[in-house]
């Protein structure tokens, strides 16, 4: 039929385009290209150099899916623009979920004496070391005035079952007050186990009460990291899972492991035990600088160059448990991912910019103080009160949320305008952590050149974007796990 | 496949031009609504025709040949699918037109065959003839419809060159019938004028989608499929403007061969950039108007493009875009498409080779359409045990 | 011990030089100096630092300031687009995913 134009009669034969902002970084020999918003393509150097030359042949692979990965425009596409505002648009709204995460520090004393924490007491002074009822209310009533539909409260310590009243005050004064609000409210107790009962789990069971514990590996590791009287921390916390397990439902409990510097030595064991205790996944949690640099306020590579090894190590070895048919997560990485792959935002406090502090968590302290974060708050513990933005006794959210102690640090830490940050190819995915930087280098923002944090981010921005694009089996593994 | 058309040599009328009707079979009907009723006749007996109805039908002509009455039809036999509750057009010179179904689980409206596209594999190849007439009737049956018509469409050419018109219909729609979702088929291009979405925007249908193809992320290839420069970025730019609106937007991808080699990009563009859509329809290749003269650069059998179309519906499925999968056999997909396989849109293109009687998943499958049966299938049609 | 590299300053941006000896900046810090040609950049290694081999670290500091040639390039292409797509993400369109 002659009707019909021919495929080449639809050529665009003006060959001029026009480059939308873009950064680069090169991985293991390849360029990685990420746009505005963060969609990446991986190609070979001279694509970069003729790409930014403006001679990339308008009929090629490489420019079709630039194009439509808006990396580039033409006079075909020039909705390409507005496309990239309403996808920036919908990254920016996704901040717009003000404090979602309350955590309530309802008592510091702890049976544990466990070496890293920095915050816990051993002592039964009840008054001195608990949250009473009065603050616990003012904490409840603050909670609930934010602009967040969603909120969850979460019990931590010390130990919050040493404060159990409290707790069970909490519950109530929230449920009550919330009953003319109509938030969607939740909560979870972040405990050891190590002194939960039948009365507790009957409670949870009631009102619906999730459970977060700890669990850093087998018996050995866990019961080193964590010392008690009877050297039995292990035994209590697997215990402990069990039982909330038979009470609450399978799923109703989850624990997080946290890293030292003997987890690093092999991630396998620590993976092989969260599988053994029927876990879906395992956080392959970053090294906690507060028990490490803080102290000396030096920087240190060795540790995140270490982390970042354990991480390799373990992400390869659940990529095996994957692919032998076990459907088994690694929560850091699915985290990443999601932000790489898709426009949402998991919350992921440390990953965001303006930072996650305050906007993503908030803790009120035992005795009314509140802190940006848990972090702000172990740093206080250490004799640093930067990050206490405010008391429950004098303050309420506005003011807390338009205070120079918070705004200060958010907006000095943002990436956008940061030296190294602002260049970065990594940077959509990437955030702000002045706690950190700041307690490793005395400001909010840090040298990103020289700070773990980047190193540690760059490395695994990296090592799972190639891993990603090279393997279709990984990939579909890795899409698996953001659903 | 029902005939929707027909003439009869046989029939008396005295009225000029046409009449629109719904058919009734009850005798009893009260007096002052006959009028707009076709009385139908199914027995083959003589008996007394009920007086005062706007026309009357039947196979049987010999009830007609002693009748007093005037306005009766002799229906062919090939439209005697024709029951109570069926909107018919009746013409002055005999021809008769079913224009509504009240069977059907969807009814479509053709408004014209004009289009300012020539798409590779349309269906309804576009004339340029003046045919407002056909909006004109819409018009019309709207007001007969049954109020409780869950869904139906309306199809072209190209809905939206009647401009204000269209907007006319969807506001009779949302007056007559404002529990029907409607559907427009559109290419999407006259809403990349903001003013034309907003039109559509104020009449505030409750339910109306516009169900928009998008070919290809690349633009050369989209517009090379609806042979249309420019098209691309204009129906991007429409689909942007009636979201800016919170107006329904379905996306439609045909699956054929130029368009399956970038299936899964096209996918992935638009779950990257038009995540608002209501609804993607991944839809196989129907073998009727273009198509057969363009079968060469068209034609990919279905079961060498299943492990794409399942890529696809995995990309949507991930970003959360409802999704389904049309006018494809259960025999050439993918177990995990199943999920989004729709049966069939409508009730009247199903059917079925031999192979499909020893299958045990007839009953689950949206089989052929006719055209489909008749000239081009895969060649993998295997029944299930 | 410590070296130096020069730059044809006709054919390099010191602010190339002055973005690449940031990303070395765990490792050294660069001292520079311009005459009429070059661009000097004296290399002053931190204590424990992990410079071993000069020349490879030549490679790798040259590389970046190529790269952050490119990459000032790009910005200085797209500064404008930039800011009429942030335009855009900022007007009140009312149209994103997440509505
Ligand atoms: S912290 Fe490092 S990885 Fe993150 S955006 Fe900044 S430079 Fe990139
Ligand atoms: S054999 Fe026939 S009925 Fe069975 S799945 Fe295939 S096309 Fe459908």
């Amino acid at each position: 039929m002659t009707k019909f134009q021919k495929q080449n009669f639809f050529q665009n034969t003006n060959e001029s385009y026009e480059l939308l902002p873009f950064r680069f970084a090169r991985i293991n020999g390849r360029v990685l290209l990420t746009n505005l918003v963060g969609e990446y393509f991986f190609t070979k150097d001279e694509v970069l150099k003729s790409l930014v030359d403006g001679t990339l042949p308008n009929d090629s692979d490489d420019y079709l899916n630039l194009r439509s990965l808006h990396f580039i425009c033409d006079d075909q596409t020039q909705s390409a623009k507005q496309l990239l505002g309403i996808k920036t648009r919908t990254k920016l709204s996704n901040y717009s979920n003000l404090t979602s995460l309350h955590m309530f520090v309802i008592s510091l004393r702890c049976e544990h004496s466990c070496p890293y924490c920095q915050v816990s007491r051993q002592s039964d002074d009840k008054l001195a070391f608990d949250m009473s009822y009065e603050t616990a209310s003012k904490a409840v009533d603050f909670a609930l005035s934010g602009p967040s539909p969603r909120i969850k409260i979460e019990f931590q310590g010390g130990e919050p079952l040493l404060n159990f009243d409290t707790l069970k005050f909490i519950v109530h004064d929230a449920k009550e007050k919330n009953e003319a609000i109509g938030k969607d409210l939740s909560f979870v107790i972040a405990t050891n186990l190590a002194v939960i009962t039948d009365e507790i789990l009957d409670y949870c069971k009631l009102h619906d009460i999730e459970i977060s514990t700890s669990l850093d590996g087998p018996a050995s590791l866990h019961n080193h990291n964590r010392p008690r009287p009877g050297n039995n921390s292990y035994e209590l916390a697997t215990e402990g899972i069990k039982k909330v397990r038979e009470k609450l439902g399978f799923d109703k409990v989850n624990a997080l492991m946290t890293t030292t510097d003997k987890s690093l030595d092999d991630p396998r064991i620590i993976i092989d035990e969260y599988l053994k205790q029927g876990f879906s996944g395992i956080f392959l949690r970053p090294l906690s600088p507060y028990g490490f640099a803080i102290k000396t306020k030096k920087y240190n590579a060795y540790g995140s160059k270490k982390w970042f090894e354990f991480y390799k190590t373990g992400l390869e070895y659940i990529l095996e448990i994957n692919k032998s048919g076990v459907h088994f997560r690694e929560f850091y990485s699915a985290t990443i991912l999601k932000k790489i792959l898709t426009l949402k935002d998991p919350g992921y406090v440390d990953l965001r910019s303006p930072a996650g502090i305050g906007i993503g968590g908030i803790v009120y302290n035992y005795d009314g103080k509140i802190f940006a974060s848990d972090e702000g708050r172990m740093l206080a513990e250490m004799g640093d009160n930067t990050f206490e933005i405010g008391n429950l006794a004098t303050d309420n959210f506005k003011d807390v949320f338009l205070s120079d102690k918070l705004l200060d640090p958010l907006e000095q830490s943002m990436t956008t305008s940061a030296p190294r940050c602002s260049e970065c190819a990594f940077e959509q995915y990437c955030g702000a952590d002045p706690v950190f930087h700041y307690a490793t280098t005395g400001d909010f923002l840090g040298k990103k050149a020289e700070s773990d944090f980047c190193y540690r981010n760059y490395n695994t921005f990296s090592h799972l974007l190639d891993t990603y694009d090279s393997n279709l089996e990984t990939r579909s593994i890795f899409e698996s796990w953001i659903n | 496949m029902l005939q929707l058309r027909g003439s009869t040599k046989d029939f008396h009328c005295d009225f000029i031009g046409h009449k629109m009707l719904i058919i009734s079979d009850d005798s009893s009907l009260p007096f002052p609504l006959r009028e707009k009723y076709a009385y139908i006749l199914k027995e083959n007996i003589d008996t007394n025709l009920p007086d005062g109805f706007g026309a009357y039908i039947s196979q049987n002509a010999s009830v007609f040949s002693t009748s007093k009455h005037k306005n009766w039809f002799h229906i062919p036999q090939y439209m005697d699918y024709m029951e109570a509750g069926d909107i018919i057009n009746f013409k002055d010179d005999g021809s008769i037109w079913a224009i509504f179904r009240s069977n059907a689980k969807y009814n479509t409206f053709l408004l014209t065959e004009r289009c300012n596209h020539y798409c590779l594999m349309c269906s309804q190849p576009p004339k340029s003839k003046e045919d407002s007439w056909l909006l004109e009737r819409a018009m019309e049956a709207i007001e007969l419809i049954p109020r409780d018509t869950v869904r139906m469409g309306f199809s072209g050419g190209e809905p939206t060159i009647y401009k204000e018109k269209l907007i006319d219909l969807v506001e009779k729609c949302r007056g007559y019938l404002p529990q029907t979702a409607i559907d427009i088929l559109s290419n999407g291009r006259a809403f990349s004028d903001p003013e034309y979405a907003r039109l559509l925007h104020k009449i505030d249908h409750p339910n109306c989608m516009i169900c928009i193809p998008i070919y290809s992320d690349v633009p050369e290839i989209h517009n090379y499929v609806v042979q249309s420069e420019d098209a691309f970025d204009e129906t991007i730019q429409g689909i942007l403007n009636l979201k800016a609106l919170n107006q329904k937007v379905e996306i439609r991808i045909v699956i054929h061969q130029q368009t399956i080699g970038r299936l899964v990009e096209t996918c992935e563009y638009i779950s990257r950039n038009l995540l608002f859509v209501d609804h993607v329809a991944l839809m196989g290749l129907e073998i009727t108007g273009f198509t057969r003269a363009n079968l060469p650069d068209l034609w990919i059998d279905p079961y060498d493009y299943k492990d794409t179309l399942s890529q696809a519906v995995a990309v949507l499925n991930r970003s959360k875009i409802n999704n389904s999968v049309y006018n494809h056999q259960l025999c050439t997909v993918n177990p995990d498409v199943e999920d989004n396989y729709v049966h069939s849109i409508s009730d009247w293109k199903n059917e079925y080779l031999d192979e499909c009687n020893k299958c045990s998943r007839k009953h689950e499958c949206g089989g052929f359409f006719s055209s489909q049966i008749l000239y081009k299938h895969s060649d993998h049609i295997k029944a299930f045990s | 011990m410590s070296s130096s590299l020069n730059f044809d300053s006709q054919c390099t941006s010191l602010e190339a030089i002055k973005k690449a000896a940031y990303v070395f900046s765990d490792r050294c810090a660069l001292d520079i100096s311009e005459d009429e040609s070059s661009y000097i950049c004296k290399i002053i290694p931190k204590k424990d630092s992990t410079i071993d081999n000069y020349e490879d670290f030549e490679i790798e500091f040259r590389n970046e300031v190529l790269d952050q040639e490119l990459r000032i390039e790009i910005a200085n292409k797209t500064d404008g687009v930039k800011n009429l797509i942030l335009a855009f993400a900022f007007s009140k369109s009312g149209l994103s995913d997440n509505d």
